[in-house]
């Protein structure tokens, strides 16, 4: 579990993040280049994770790193660089959260949610996966997933990716979200036992 | 520890953050109630498929790198193309009803606006009109008589107010007449009073306002005489009690 959650840009050193900002203020390509491959993964899964759209997301990740690129200057340097890109990250996703909910994203949908249904269903006979059917099957899940986090509320399912998907602390999340810590904790509980009710049916299958 | 208190915990639990003791009591519990036990798994099932990873695509990757090199580099003329991609797609994709609310918002809300500003008066005189007239022989006549028009006033609101103050102080029916003459530089000095107010107040401003008042010149007429009458009704008075 701890090596699921924990988070790849907390590896980087103190130092070495207070260096790479100096770097960063100065405009050193390297520097953007380093952060680029630092953080793009990050900043792609939580992207995927609150709009369960890749292409959305990979246009997310693009808008952060130009935000990064320009606004640099305007970062104070009070939180992490990691946080303030997750408030990046997510204030892009809140945006087009709502942009798509005022065309009534719900009567439309997720282009490659619809793909992946569309896909082919039988598993590869070449593949060299040893149980072809537990791919499927886990890949069915991820899929129920995205559905069933696609109908929290946004602020419920932000707390739930930060913690679980990129395992943030509760400070930390409370800072990124803005929000007090017992909000956090509260928003955690909710989504976390609507998501569990919702993917009940799954949980059954896979104990059988 | 009740099952109520269980779950209020248990989300701290699962997330490595809840103090030693309490997590003893609760695992305690969770070995003894099935129900709790079950929502602890469940729980547990759902974070597990929640760590899951997306990883940027190679080729995905350099297309985002490259794109932000490329708006980063071009300054504002990319910018200004963003800004107008944007507002265009904005109404290209607007919903229909959605679109029309919004455009008949904007003469609801011109009107409003519209409204507003009618109550502040653009001129700030009012053009007032006042029998006149001129005593004259007709060729035709021995007697001289009087010859009726009409001269046009011009009152600044200043004046208006001041006569309407006035007259609001008085607490009864009060009336006034008088015939004034026009002076060559087109103002008006009271010549006759025909029936003198009973308050002395609203002589003074109608004096006043007589006398700054720009009256233009009556049409064949070469000395006109204004007719000037004033009337306070006191609507309430024949009510017992008021």
């Amino acid at each position: 579990m701890g090596e699921l959650t924990g988070s790849v840009g907390s590896r980087i050193g103190f130092q070495e993040a207070e260096d790479l900002l100096v770097r960063l203020r100065e405009h050193d390509e390297q520097a953007f280049a380093e952060v680029f491959h630092l953080y793009k993964d990050l900043v792609y899964t939580l992207s995927v994770k609150l709009l369960s759209d890749k292409t959305e997301a990979m246009d997310i990740t693009q808008e952060v790193f130009l935000t990064l690129f320009r606004k640099i200057h305007n970062f104070r340097g009070d939180c992490s660089l990691k946080t303030w890109l997750y408030r990046v990250t997510l204030n892009q996703a809140a945006n087009r959260n709502r942009w798509w909910r005022r065309r009534f994203r719900n009567q439309t949908e997720s282009i490659s949610l619809k793909l992946k249904d569309d896909g082919p269903v039988t598993p590869d006979p070449v593949s060299d996966s040893p149980w072809p059917d537990r791919v499927l099957y886990a890949e069915e899940i991820q899929r129920a997933l995205q559905l069933a986090l696609e109908d929290l509320p946004f602020d419920q399912r932000a707390a739930v990716v930060l913690r679980d998907v990129q395992g943030l602390s509760y400070e930390e999340i409370a800072e990124v979200v803005g929000a007090e810590i017992g909000t956090v904790k509260s928003r955690i509980a909710r989504g976390r036992e609507r998501l569990k009710d919702r993917l009940k049916p799954y949980r059954e299958g896979a104990a059988l | 520890m009740t099952c109520q208190e269980t779950r209020e915990k248990i989300h701290e639990y699962l997330d490595g953050e809840l103090a030693a003791n309490q997590a003893a009591v609760l695992e305690l519990h969770l070995g003894e109630c099935d129900k709790c036990r079950d929502f602890w798994e469940g729980l547990i099932w759902v974070k597990q498929a929640l760590a899951v990873r997306e990883r940027l695509p190679v080729p995905a990757q350099e297309q985002v790198w490259n794109q932000v090199h490329f708006r980063a580099h071009y300054g504002w003329p990319v910018w200004l193309q963003e800004q107008w991609d944007r507002f265009r797609t904005y109404w290209r994709d607007l919903d229909r009803l959605l679109l029309w609310s919004k455009l008949s918002a904007i003469p609801v809300t011109l009107g409003f606006f519209v409204m507003v500003l009618m109550q502040f008066p653009l001129v700030q005189f009012q053009h007032w009109t006042y029998p006149a007239f001129e005593m004259r022989r007709m060729p035709s006549s021995v007697f001289t008589e009087p010859l009726m028009t009409q001269v046009m006033a011009r009152h600044t609101h200043a004046d208006i107010d001041e006569i309407w103050s006035a007259a609001w102080k008085i607490p009864y029916e009060d009336s006034l007449s008088l015939v004034a003459q026009i002076t060559p530089a087109g103002h008006a000095e009271i010549d006759q009073i025909l029936k003198y107010p009973k308050n002395q107040d609203l002589l003074a401003a109608v004096d006043d306002s007589l006398r700054s008042t720009r009256f233009q010149s009556a049409r064949n007429i070469r000395n006109p005489l204004v007719i000037y009458s004033f009337q306070k009704i006191d609507v309430y008075s024949d009510l017992p009690g008021l």
